[in-house]
C-alpha cells in the first residue's frame, strides 16, 4: 500500500524551463504564432486543433499548461476547459484563455469555466512570457503542497500502523491477567484510540491476589514498549511467589534500564491477601489508593511517597509498602492523575476533593464505583479529554473456597519434595559473609511461598545469630539487660566478628514428606563450648528482658526445637 | 504566548519559564534554551519559574529528568512560583527527592 502512495508523486520542476504547453487551437496561423512564441521562451508544446483533441492529448502526454482558444468545431474552449479541470481532480493545471473577445461578460465565463486568466490577440510575446512565468510558479508551489500533503499521508499511515502495535500489544498483555476474579471493576476512557493505562493481576501460590495498576508516560507505542517488562515481570514473579516489594524492585530496575530518561511508569502495586487479613500497597506516582468502608466512608488513604517506576537507578529505589489490617475495609479504589485533572467545560478541574465528595456522597460501598463513574461523564460532558482516565475499585472479598482448595493442591504439586543442603562457614569467612541470604535463595529456588519463607527467616536468623553470639565470640546474653548493655552487646559483636579467624558453623536444612504435607528440619551446630540453654531459653510470656526471646520466638514458630549436647547443636522443626 | 519558552540569565544563574501549557509540544524550545544556557561556563545555579506555567504534563516531568541527567553535577536546580495543582502533580510524583522544590 506504501508503494502506490509513493508512485504518485510527481518530479518538482526547479525552474520554468521544461514546461510542456498545450495549444488547444483550430485557426492554423494563430497554432503557427503562438508554437513559435512557445519556442522562444524556451518551452516545449504540443497541439490539439479542438477541444476533443485536446483531451485525448492532454491524457496521454501531461501538459503543465494549456492554451485555450474559446471558438473551436467539435467542442469548444469552455467545454474542454471544464473537463480538464475535473480531469485534474487536485493537482493544479493553470488553462489560459486565448480569446478575441473584450466583453467583460465574456472574460467572467471563461474563468468561471476553468480558466485561470486570458490571453488577447494580437499574441503579445512579451505579455505571454509573463503570463507563462506567473503561472509556472503557481504551479511549483501546487506541486510542492501536493508533495508535502502526500507526504503527510504517509507519516499519518505509520503512525497509525504504530498505534494499532501498541493497541495490538496492551491487549495481549491484559489477556493475560487471571479470569477467576470477580472483584475488580475497571472503567477506563481514553483520549486517542486506546489507554496507555495498564491494569493487570493474578494470583500468587500462596492466595495473594496481586494488581499492578500503571500509567506510563507518553501515549501508544511509547507506552506500551514500558509495559511489555513490566507485566512480564509481574506475572512471572507473582506466579513464583514473590512479594509485591520483590516485584517493584525489578520492574524499576527494568523499565530504568530499558526506556530512556524521561519515560517512566506511575504506578501502583497491590496485594490483598484475604487468608491473612492484610493489604500491601506500593505506591509511586499515582494520586492517593482510597481504602473505603462498607458504609462508603473513607477508612484510609496511600499517598505515592516513592518516584514511578523506572525514573531511579536500584541502588536508589525504595521498595517499602504500606501495610493495612484487611478488617473494615470494603475495598480500594484507585485511579489514574488523568481522572482528577479531568477538566469541565469552564476549565474546572475535577480535583481531589472533587473525588472525596463524590464518594462521600454515594449511599453505601458497591454504589461507590458507578457514582464515579456517572460523576466525572457528566462533569467532563462533551469536552475532550485531555489525558487517559482509568479507574479501579478492587473489592477485598474472601476467597471462594475452591479456589483455597486449588491453591493448596496446587502448592502442594508445585512444591519440591525431598531436599536437603549444608552450608559449612569458618570464622574467617565469616567476617566478609553473611550465610543468610545463601539459604534464603535456596528456599526461593525450591519455591518456597513467600509468607513460609519470612517465618523460616525468622528462626533461621535467631539461631545462627545465637550460633556467632555464644558458640564463636562467647558473648553474655545478660549483658542486654538494659539499653546500654543492649548497645555495648552489638558492639562488641561487631567487633567479635571482625576478629574471628578460628571455629565454624554449620547449617543444615532438609525438607521431608510427611503425612499431610511436608517438614523442613533444621540443625545448627557451631563450634563453640555451647552454653546454659536451660536458663536461657524461658517462655516468651512473661519476658521483659531484652535477651533470650530470640530463641523462644524462633521455638514459638517451630513444631518442635531442641539444644543438644553442650549447647552447640540446634535441632528444629517446621511444618510446610 | 502560550508554549512559549522564555530564559534569562545574570551571572551565575539562569532562569528559564515555560508559559502556559508546558506539555511535549515545547520539548524542541525547552532543549534549545538549556543548551545554551548550559554554554555559559559560570553557571551554578538553574532555576525553572513555573509563574507563568498553567499546566504541566508527564511529558513536562519526563523533561525535567532528562534535564536534570544533562545538568548532572555542574549546577543545582530549583523549580519555583509553582501553582497548587503544578505543586501537587510535582508532590505525587515525589519529585521533591529529585529537585529542589520552592
Amino acid at each position: 500500500m506504501l508503494r502506490s502512495v509513493c508512485a504518485g508523486r510527481a518530479t518538482v520542476t526547479q525552474n520554468n524551463n521544461n514546461m510542456k504547453i498545450l495549444i488547444v487551437e483550430d485557426d492554423r496561423t494563430s497554432q503557427v504564432t503562438l508554437s513559435a512564441i512557445v519556442r522562444k521562451i524556451g518551452h516545449t508544446f504540443i497541439v490539439a486543433d479542438n477541444g476533443q483533441r485536446a483531451l485525448e492529448l492532454f491524457t496521454r502526454e501531461q501538459p503543465t499548461l494549456v492554451l485555450m482558444d474559446v471558438l473551436m468545431p467539435v467542442m469548444d474552449g469552455h467545454e474542454c476547459a471544464r473537463r480538464i479541470k475535473q480531469l485534474c481532480g487536485t493537482r493544479f493545471v493553470p488553462i489560459i484563455f486565448l480569446t478575441g473577445m473584450t466583453d467583460d461578460a465574456d472574460l467572467a465565463k471563461c474563468i468561471e469555466s476553468g480558466g485561470d486568466d486570458f490571453l488577447s490577440k494580437p499574441y503579445n510575446y512579451v505579455l505571454i512570457k509573463a503570463k507563462i512565468e506567473a503561472m509556472g510558479r503557481i504551479y511549483t508551489v501546487n506541486e510542492t503542497v501536493a508533495q508535502q500533503k502526500a507526504e503527510l499521508e504517509r507519516q499519518q499511515l505509520l503512525i497509525e500502523q504504530e498505534i494499532s502495535l501498541a493497541r495490538h500489544v496492551f491487549n495481549a498483555i491484559t489477556v493475560a491477567s487471571a479470569k477467576d476474579i470477580p472483584s475488580l471493576r475497571y472503567w477506563t476512557s481514553a483520549v486517542g484510540s486506546f489507554s496507555g493505562d495498564l491494569l493487570v493481576y493474578e494470583r500468587s501460590p500462596a492466595g495473594q491476589l496481586h494488581i499492578l495498576f500503571g500509567d506510563f508516560t507518553g501515549h501508544g507505542l511509547a507506552s506500551a514498549i514500558g509495559a511489555i517488562p513490566a507485566s512480564d515481570v509481574f506475572f512471572a514473579m507473582t506466579k513464583k511467589g514473590f512479594s509485591i516489594t520483590e516485584i517493584a524492585v525489578e520492574i524499576n530496575k527494568k523499565l530504568n534500564h530499558f526506556l530512556p530518561t524521561g519515560l517512566f511508569c506511575a504506578a501502583g502495586l497491590i496485594s490483598v491477601d484475604t487468608l491473612r487479613q492484610r493489604i500491601e500497597v506500593w505506591n509511586g506516582g499515582l494520586p492517593p489508593v482510597i481504602a473505603i468502608a462498607a458504609d462508603g466512608s473513607i477508612v484510609k488513604q496511600i499517598a505515592s511517597t516513592k518516584l514511578p517506576l523506572g525514573v531511579l537507578k536500584n541502588s536508589d529505589f525504595d521498595s517499602h509498602t504500606e501495610i493495612i489490617p484487611l478488617t473494615d475495609v470494603y475495598g480500594l479504589i484507585a485511579y489514574s492523575d488523568g481522572l482528577i485533572e479531568a477538566q469541565n467545560s469552564e476549565g474546572r478541574m475535577l480535583s481531589q476533593e472533587g473525588l472525596e465528595q463524590v464518594i462521600h456522597s454515594a449511599a453505601a460501598a458497591p454504589a461507590v464505583f458507578n457514582s464515579i463513574c456517572d460523576y466525572v461523564t457528566d462533569f467532563i460532558g462533551e469536552e475532550p479529554p485531555a489525558d487517559d482516565i482509568s479507574l479501579l475499585e478492587i473489592r477485598c472479598d474472601e476467597m471462594p473456597a475452591e479456589t483455597i482448595e486449588t491453591l493448596r493442591q496446587n502448592f502442594t504439586q508445585a512444591v519440591a519434595t525431598h531436599w536437603s543442603i549444608e552450608v559449612n562457614v569458618g570464622g574467617d569467612t565469616l567476617q566478609k559473609t553473611d550465610p543468610l541470604p545463601i539459604l534464603m535463595n535456596w528456599l526461593m529456588a525450591v519455591k518456597l511461598p513467600e509468607g513460609q519463607r519470612t517465618y523460616l527467616y525468622t528462626v533461621l536468623t535467631e539461631l545462627i545469630n545465637n550460633a556467632i553470639e555464644h558458640g564463636l565470640l562467647g558473648l553474655d546474653s545478660s549483658i542486654k539487660a538494659t539499653p546500654a548493655g543492649f548497645e555495648e552487646y552489638y558492639l562488641q559483636r561487631n567487633q567479635g566478628i571482625q576478629r574471628l579467624s578460628g571455629g565454624y558453623v554449620v547449617m543444615r536444612l532438609e525438607q521431608v514428606p510427611v503425612p499431610g504435607g511436608r517438614m523442613i528440619k533444621v540443625m545448627v551446630k557451631d563450634s563453640g563450648t555451647g552454653f546454659d540453654f536451660h536458663t536461657v531459653c524461658s517462655s516468651l510470656a512473661g519476658n521483659e528482658k531484652f535477651s533470650g526471646r530470640g530463641i523462644a520466638l524462633a521455638r514459638s514458630l517451630c513444631s518442635s526445637l531442641q539444644y543438644k549436647d553442650a549447647g552447640n547443636i540446634v535441632e528444629a522443626e517446621y511444618s510446610v | 504566548m502560550t508554549g512559549q519558552v522564555v530564559v534569562s540569565s545574570q551571572g551565575s544563574m539562569v532562569t528559564i519559564s515555560v508559559h502556559g501549557r508546558f506539555d511535549f509540544n515545547v520539548h524542541k524550545e525547552f532543549r534549545d534554551a538549556y543548551e545554551t544556557a548550559l554554554k555559559n561556563d559560570q553557571l551554578e545555579n538553574f532555576v525553572i519559574d513555573f509563574q507563568p506555567t498553567e499546566y504541566i504534563d508527564s511529558s513536562a516531568l519526563g523533561m525535567l529528568l532528562i534535564l536534570r541527567e544533562r545538568i548532572g553535577s555542574k549546577a543545582r536546580i530549583k523549580l519555583t512560583r509553582c501553582n497548587k495543582e503544578i505543586r501537587s502533580t510535582l508532590d505525587i510524583s515525589n519529585f521533591n527527592k529529585l529537585f529542589d522544590i520552592q
